[in-house]
């Protein structure tokens, strides 16, 4: 096992009590064919409010399902993944739920916009759900400033389809912060990429998160991206070690 | 070759995975085929039947009929003109033995009859005609008799029996008539003497109200056709009262009631199929849509559009035969194993045979529904390009290009699979009517479903977007672009459609079938009952529990003289009714309330304690049959006083019902003359023999006729055809809901999609649920109004052109259907996107 050193200096770094990421000693292992796979093994991870952590490694190291175990959209074989307070281990299907639209903000590499919306209502969508007591004017209204601060201010009503790789990277990323997360997540946001549009979405990723006081842990395969850390993290085989940078 | 065989194979090969997706398709394709093989089947048994034995099913080429008298002999001169002549009496008496006595059906026949086939009789040799056998010897005319009949009196054969007062020798056992399938439905225990015999009877009055006696001449002529000798000889008799009937309009009612039912079989086959092809459309559509990239990775790898195509045609190709193949199989079955019985229940034989012709008719039909339902949906499959590959366009079916595919050359296939599904079901139906009744009523729901949808999403999109998110979200998801409401509003409209009017026709057809059976079919009906034998009767019915019903009604006789003024001998009456009318003496009454068993058909019923101006109510044949009106007069003589009474309605009355009165006078105009009583007894089930055994103590001087057992076979014999309506139209409901079903397929796993990625952003499962629900329940509700007017609208259609029965719509059914229908879409298109919220979202994520 190897287990992140870093996670209570991290903390301390960002001047704060209590992290707001913390996962201990977390098992996930998937059945496969009828054989157990062990993806994650004892990994163990504190991040303080605030602070933007990369993950680097390998394909198939279990970048992703780290990320899925702090999204709540996967469970752990075992350990602990607590975030914001809340053990996720210990929620229903729906207090996940509840806990995604509280806390959470996750960017996909594939994006996953709804095809049938336009742009303004994939944002706005994710602002209903987390924000319930605003009416839809107000929500519409935000959700127009969000697009413009990610630059598609006159690609509103514009579906997925007719957007580039880049536009809709953005509109998901808009998504992401619209509920102003505390957690924002973003699995290969440059994936699909090419270098300048991936890199001027990861400036806007961290400008927002900066912003709106969000912790970022983000998985990539740039080196040059996962620099612009505060701390980076490999993951190599289901385990997961702090880099030096 | 070699390339297009790899195509097919490759295709094969990819359905693999998918293969429970089409078990509705298969199954609405192999209903639908099912349907109309065995339809057709059943079908082309009769007409072959009909065709095979016109004449012995008639007894003749063409018959010839009238209720008031026999033929003259200027009019024997002219049948005989056109061929050899026989003829026949049928009328109802009743016959005595020393100790019993009982109520017979007497066929009268004549020299020559049956000029085909032959008289089954024992007793009666083979070389010998019924008439001359049942001449006089020893004094007396001998008779045939039924078993039965036998029984009843407690006579043997030798024994001499009285026939309406009349004796007569029982010289043998009467079987089958060559000609029996015509003539109808008969009370009684059948019995056979001359015509002869006949003249002799002391007292052929009817001894029922209601059952006249039917002179009956058959006409053989080898050098006419039947048609052509009904015409001709319609010419020469002119407007002289004859009815004269082909072998085809001769068989009975309960022939009748078998073709409404084939009728009702063809609908729901078409319709089944319809449906079955809405069914191919959607899931062929939501196939080619979730396959699309796997259409866009084989166009950039340089497969070409006909590759494509042959692809995804190969898999299309085979669910249909498969789905057809079953069809045929169980139709063919069911053709089997159906026809002996029908051919016994309409008396025409119809042994267990296979129909090759009606069977690849019925394969046709399904194969080009397949072909047609599924050509457009491969043709999106054709338009899909790689460049998808490179754009986020989702899992929805791409929208359909309308325009550019009618413009071009790759919409001849389907006008000539449209051709061609007309053409085969003209040949299954020989009805171009029902097929052009059935594509126009088609093709008009398809346009109202579609620009209904478009205006409903219109009006949608203008009104403010509600402050409830559930709702919202559910609205949107009907309005919003890409949406796929059209296609369910048709497939669910279409599939509701389809069950109201297979719901409508089954319970039009069953009330015909049933007409009256709600009410009790008297057990021993007796007429010229005194009112002290009425009060002997009453007292009898309370003091046990064996008499469950005693009702009595006045009756008198009295003859029609004139209508409006017109003596009679004037008139031109037309139909057996209205020459039973114009006899002489018939039985009439008065009442003061419709009886239950009567249906009011035209103008209104009078008050029960009417005292004005004599009305008369007639029944409804009367209106043609005499050529009246409402509001016009009839006289009558009753005890040799005029009446004049004006006609204030029209009513029918089911023959189920019991027996009943052609003409009923309203109250305060007949209760002077003496009447006397015509009583109908029910009695309690399994206490028949011992209430007719109360009833000879009782009243020994009245003679009851027992009509219950004949009229409770006839009625289960229909009871059967009823329930066979049901079935079959249960099974198409069935169908119809799997269709529905089906349609929900249409974009289900971009539905699955979009209710993850909104788990994701934070949304519960309850609120996603409940808006996917809400959503198909509005969809739903909005395609149940259309359909049930358009359903209505063409059931009213159907029922009248093509079944020509009453209309009426079982409401509480209808209503039940529709609502279990509302809540099965709206609870199963919540349920399509269950699969995407039951799991955690991250494989489902990495799976997307």
């Amino acid at each position: 096992m190897v287990e992140a050193e870093g996670g209570t200096a991290a903390a301390s770094r960002a001047g704060t009590g209590a992290p707001l990421v913390s996962v201990a000693a977390v098992d996930y292992t998937l059945t496969v064919g009828g054989e157990p796979l062990q993806i994650l093994r004892q990994v163990s991870l504190d991040v303080a409010p605030a602070e933007v952590v990369a993950i680097v490694g390998p394909s198939g190291s279990g970048k992703t399902s780290l990320l899925m175990l702090l999204g709540g959209l996967e469970r752990p074989t075992a350990g602990k993944v607590v975030i914001a307070g809340e053990d996720l281990t210990g929620l229903s299907e729906d207090g996940l739920a509840a806990f995604r639209r509280r806390t959470l903000g996750i960017v996909f590499q594939s994006f996953y916009l709804i095809p049938s919306l336009s742009a303004l209502d994939n944002v706005s969508l994710a602002l209903e759900i987390a924000r319930p007591e605003l009416t839809l004017a107000q929500a519409r209204e935000r959700s127009a400033a969000a697009l413009a601060a990610v630059g598609l201010g006159s690609r509103v009503h514009h579906r997925p389809a007719a957007l580039s790789g880049g536009e809709q990277q953005r509109v998901g990323l808009a998504r992401a912060i619209i509920a102003q997360p505390k957690l924002l997540l973003a699995d290969e946001p440059t994936g699909n990429l090419d270098q300048n549009t991936g890199a001027q979405v990861i400036g806007l990723m961290f400008d927002l998160a900066r912003q709106q006081g969000a912790a970022v842990i983000f998985v990539t395969h740039d080196p040059a991206l996962a620099a612009r850390a505060d701390r980076v993290f490999t993951m190599t085989r289901g385990e997961l070690t702090e880099t030096a940078k | 070759m070699r390339g297009v065989l790899a195509a097919i194979a490759l295709g094969l090969l990819d359905m693999r995975g998918d293969i429970r997706r089409f078990g509705l398709l298969i199954v609405c394709l192999a209903v639908g085929t099912a349907l109309i093989a065995g339809v057709s089947s059943v079908g082309a048994s009769i007409e072959q039947a009909v065709a095979r034995d016109a004449a012995i099913i008639l007894g003749g080429d063409v018959e010839l009929s009238r209720t008031d008298r026999p033929a003259t002999a200027d009019e024997l001169a002219i049948m005989a003109g056109f061929g050899t002549v026989a003829s026949a009496i049928d009328t109802n008496v009743r016959a005595q033995s020393e100790t019993n006595d009982a109520f017979v059906d007497l066929v009268a026949v004549g020299e020559g009859y049956p000029l085909v086939g032959r008289v089954d009789g024992e007793g009666l040799p083979a070389d010998m005609q019924p008439f001359a056998f049942l001449g006089v010897k020893d004094g007396v005319y001998g008779a045939l008799v039924d078993p039965l009949l036998l029984d009843k009196l407690g006579a043997k054969i030798g024994d001499t029996i009285q026939l309406a007062g009349t004796p007569f020798a029982a010289r043998g056992l009467l079987g089958k008539l060559p000609d029996g399938a015509v003539r109808g439905f008969r009370l009684g225990a059948p019995a056979m003497i001359s015509t002869a015999g006949f003249a002799t009877l002391s007292d052929t009055t009817s001894p029922l109200p209601g059952l006249g006696t039917y002179y009956r001449y058959k006409v053989l002529s080898p050098a006419h056709d039947a048609d052509r000798l009904r015409t001709d000889l319609g010419t020469v008799l002119g407007d002289s009262g004859w009815t004269i009937r082909t072998p085809r309009d001769a068989l009975g009612a309960m022939v009748r009631y078998y073709d409404l039912f084939l009728r009702f079989l063809v609908i729901v086959g078409l319709a089944s199929l319809l449906i079955g092809g809405v069914s191919v459309w959607t899931v062929v559509s939501s196939y080619v849509a979730e396959r699309a990239t796997v259409i866009a990775v084989m166009r950039s790898v340089g497969a070409s559009r006909a590759r494509i195509f042959l692809h995804f045609f190969a898999q299309v190709a085979t669910l249909a035969l498969v789905g057809v193949g079953i069809g045929l199989v169980v139709g063919a079955g069911i053709g089997l194993l159906a026809l002996p019985v029908i051919g016994q229940a309409i008396g025409v034989s119809l042994p267990p045979a296979l129909y090759p012709q009606q069977l690849l008719v019925a394969a046709g039909v399904g194969l080009v529904t397949a072909f047609a339902f599924s050509y457009l949906p491969l043709q999106q499959a054709l338009n899909i390009q790689p460049v998808i590959l490179f754009r986020a366009r989702g899992l929805a079916a791409p929208q359909f290009a309308w325009r550019g595919l009618v413009a071009s050359v790759q919409v001849i296939p389907v006008i000539l699979a449209a051709i061609a599904f007309v053409l085969l079901a003209i040949i299954m139906t020989h009805d171009t009517v029902l097929v052009a009744v059935f594509a126009a009523m088609s093709l008009v729901a398809v346009v109202v479903f579609r620009l209904a949808t478009g205006l409903a999403v219109a009006g949608l999109l203008r009104l403010p977007e509600s402050a409830h998110p559930v709702l919202r979200r559910a609205v949107r998801g009907i309005t919003g672009p890409g949406a796929n409401t059209a296609a369910v509003v048709i497939s669910v409209g279409m599939a509701l459609g389809v069950l109201i009017i297979v719901l409508t026709l089954e319970t039009n057809l069953s009330n015909e079938y049933l007409g009256a059976s709600a009410f009790d079919v008297p057990t021993f009906v007796a007429s010229d009952l005194f009112s002290d034998e009425a009060k002997k009767l009453t007292a009898l019915q309370g003091q046990g529990t064996d008499i469950a019903d005693f009702t009595t009604t006045p009756m008198l006789r009295g003859a029609l003289t004139a209508v409006n003024g017109t003596p009679v001998a004037a008139l031109k009456p037309r139909g057996a009714e209205a020459l039973f009318l114009l006899s002489g003496d018939v039985p009439l009454t008065y009442r003061g309330v419709l009886p239950r068993a009567s249906r009011l058909v035209d103008g209104t019923w009078w008050a029960a304690d009417y005292a004005g101006a004599p009305l008369v109510s007639l029944h409804q044949s009367l209106r043609a049959g005499l050529g009246v009106k409402i509001g016009d007069t009839l006289t009558f003589d009753v005890f040799g006083d005029p009446i004049t009474a004006t006609v204030a309605n029209f009513r029918d009355y089911s023959w189920q019902g019991g027996i009943d009165f052609l003409v009923a006078f309203s109250p305060n105009v007949l209760e002077s003359y003496p009447a006397t009583l015509l009583g109908a007894i029910k009695a309690a089930p399994g206490r028949e023999s011992a209430v007719e055994r109360s009833l000879a103590a009782t009243v020994p001087d009245v003679r009851f006729v027992a009509i219950g057992e004949t009229l409770e076979q006839i009625t289960r014999a229909l009871g059967q055809l009823s329930l066979a309506a049901t079935a079959v139209g249960g099974i198409a409901v069935g169908n119809g809901f799997l269709v529905l079903l089906s349609s929900l397929a249409s974009g289900r796993q971009q539905r699955r999609a979009d209710a993850l990625i909104t788990k994701v952003l934070g949304a519960g499962s309850g609120e996603i649920i409940a808006t996917a629900a809400l959503r198909y329940f509005i969809v739903a509700v909005f395609a149940a109004i259309l359909a049930t007017a358009l359903g209505l609208g063409a059931a009213w259609m159907l029922t009248m052109a093509l079944l020509d029965v009453d209309f009426s719509v079982d409401g509480w059914t209808m209503s039940v259907v529709i609502a279990v229908a509302i809540v099965s879409v709206a609870i199963l298109g919540a349920g399509t996107i269950l699969g995407g919220l039951r799991k955690a979202p991250a494989r489902l994520l990495r799976a997307l």
